[in-house]
């Protein structure tokens, strides 16, 4: 043992974050013990303040404060379209963009045997259920483009199609700015298989 | 392009090399264990962008050091290319291209084809099916940019099927989630099976030409084994087929047809070489095998890719030795190693830059007139 034991606990606990290996434990461990005992309190109050005050959205299962997130509170989006990702970060991601001004549904991840995830542990009823509503006229799948993603897709367009609401994907292909040789062999495939005429 | 030198730090038993290579034939010659595999394995990792013994690449570092360096410069025409693979330990490989970092291999494809020929690959034909699909593999990333994401996307879809049979089998998923990925495997796995089908239909005259060229008596022949190889519609057949045996799958937890049980069926004679052929026989149809890929990388990617040799020459007759080493002295760069020079008294095939290695210091002794 290098460390003793309350460092040694801190580190592997911010192991197990997503991107930090043990040397970045070691670093921010090593921050964490010279900064000032109220800095130390801010940080483990917000991440507390996190876990108490947020929750997931009633309708959506995008992250809110509330029951109810501001996107779905927000009556000037169009109640006919709604965007399926796989996680809350997706929404954040689509918003950017500005482009899209529907609502949202988050699934909570995308179809995976290899991870134990099958379609009862998504949120698809609650998704079918929103369907119900006459208003929603399409929903428009962005769940990411890899073989869970893809697989989910198919499978909620196998079930959403019968219900008389349009299934559109988002599509695959070139980055915008970007130069047609640097693309890789694979998109610059899909992009010309998912080509429009003008 | 043809490679012009090698540079090594920390490679094996290279603690620290550099030596030149020329156009044609190179040749490294040493005694047992002086570190011409590893040489050859050095080059093979830089430019194929794996080795042909480990997939662990920390064992390519010298024992007791934590970085390794592999780098060489690309020469074609006025055009040179420095690229570099690093290693260090229990990390991944960075590989440069003039400095710049990328981390696709396809990229060094791209720039020159490298096929490596091993005395493993003279026991294709004697294996198990694995070899025969890594070689369609091999063959087929060569010829078909596609084909490594192809493969990828049917092995990921494949390992979700499989993990679905066994949580189905054990009551924790219902029996019709497997719709989707049957579904999701005869999809990507049809696209797999006509891209297969259409390598081996590519190398399969080349193959059988050289075999008769060598041996005007025998008659070699190459087909694809797989369930659907004669099927109109794949897609159709395959889904079929694995509906008709889910009960069967789901007791054994596994996926039962598609490519990934694919082999080859390799004949002389009419009469399969695993089976009934002569060792003699099973090497002569590895030989081919490997001058096949060669000659069909060669015409696909127009131009003459670089063949890097292991100590395969001494396990050959001297009829088939003649005849590779007319074949490689038309290529425009190989790099071989061999315990003797001697191999190339009998042949002529013009001259050959010599590189002899002893204990993992490098001495190039310059042209051997053949």
């Amino acid at each position: 043992m290098y460390y003793a034991a309350p460092v040694a606990i801190l580190i592997d606990e911010l192991t197990k974050l997503p991107g930090i290996g043990p040397k970045s434990a070691q670093r921010l461990a090593f921050y964490l013990l010279k900064i000032s005992p109220e800095n130390a309190k801010d940080l483990a109050d917000a991440i507390m303040n996190v876990k108490d005050k947020i929750g997931f959205c009633n309708v959506c299962f995008n992250i809110t404060e509330g029951d109810m997130c501001e996107l779905c509170c927000d009556f000037d989006r169009d109640d006919s379209l709604i965007c399926v990702v796989e996680e809350p970060r997706d929404i954040i991601a689509i918003e950017k963009t500005s482009s899209f001004k529907g609502r949202y549904h988050v699934l909570g991840g995308a179809i995976s045997p290899i991870d134990g995830i099958g379609p009862d542990d998504l949120k698809i009823r609650e998704l079918l259920d929103r369907l119900k509503d006459e208003k929603v006229k399409e929903i428009v799948i962005a769940t990411n483009p890899n073989i869970e993603g893809e697989a989910t897709a198919m499978y909620l367009a196998k079930l959403v199609k019968p219900l008389g609401v349009k299934v559109t994907r988002i599509a695959s292909g070139l980055p915008v700015g970007g130069d047609l040789e640097y693309a890789d062999e694979v998109t610059l495939g899909k992009a010309l298989e998912g080509r429009r005429e003008m | 392009m043809y490679l012009q030198n090698l540079k090594l730090l920390n490679f094996r038993n290279h603690k620290k090399s550099s030596l030149n290579f020329s156009l044609g034939i190179n040749l490294i010659t040493g005694k047992n264990s002086q570190g011409k595999t590893n040489l050859l394995e050095a080059i093979s990792v830089l430019l194929i962008g794996r080795s042909h013994r480990t997939t662990l690449n920390d064992t390519l570092i010298t024992l007791g050091e934590e970085l390794s360096l592999v780098k060489g410069d690309l020469v074609g025409g006025s055009k040179k290319e420095c690229v570099e693979a690093v290693f260090r330990l229990g990390e991944t490989k960075i590989v440069k291209i003039n400095g710049v970092r990328d981390q696709k291999t396809k990229d060094l494809r791209g720039l020159m084809n490298t096929i490596l020929f091993s005395p493993e690959d003279l026991r294709i034909a004697k294996g198990g099916p694995d070899k025969r699909r890594a070689f369609i593999d091999e063959v087929g990333e060569q010829i078909n940019y596609d084909y490594n994401h192809l493969r990828w996307k049917y092995l990921r879809t494949l390992k979700q099927r499989n993990d679905l049979l066994k949580l189905v089998a054990a009551r924790n998923q219902k029996r019709e989630a497997l719709d989707l990925w049957d579904e999701k495997l005869v999809s990507t796995g049809s696209k797999f099976i006509y891209t297969r089908r259409d390598v081996v239909k590519k190398i399969r005259p080349y193959c059988e030409r050289i075999f008769s060229k060598i041996n005007p008596r025998g008659v070699f022949t190459i087909d694809y084994v797989n369930d659907f190889k004669d099927s109109e519609d794949v897609e159709v057949d395959f889904l079929k087929k694995i509906k008709s045996i889910r009960e069967y799958e789901m007791g054994r937890g596994v996926t039962l047809v598609g490519p990934h049980r694919d082999d080859l069926e390799l004949c002389v004679g009419g009469k399969d070489v695993r089976l009934y052929g002569s060792q003699g026989e099973q090497r002569m149809v590895g030989l081919c095998l490997k001058l096949g890929e060669l000659e069909l990388v060669q015409k696909e990617r127009k131009r003459s890719p670089l063949l890097l040799m292991d100590d395969v020459l001494s396990e050959l007759d001297e009829e088939k030795r003649g005849a590779l080493l007319g074949f490689v002295s038309q290529l425009e760069q190989s790099i071989i190693t061999s315990t003797s020079p001697d191999y190339f008294k009998c042949v002529s095939v013009g001259e050959i830059n010599l590189i002899e290695i002893s204990n993992g210091s490098i001495k190039e002794m310059g042209c051997l007139k053949a």
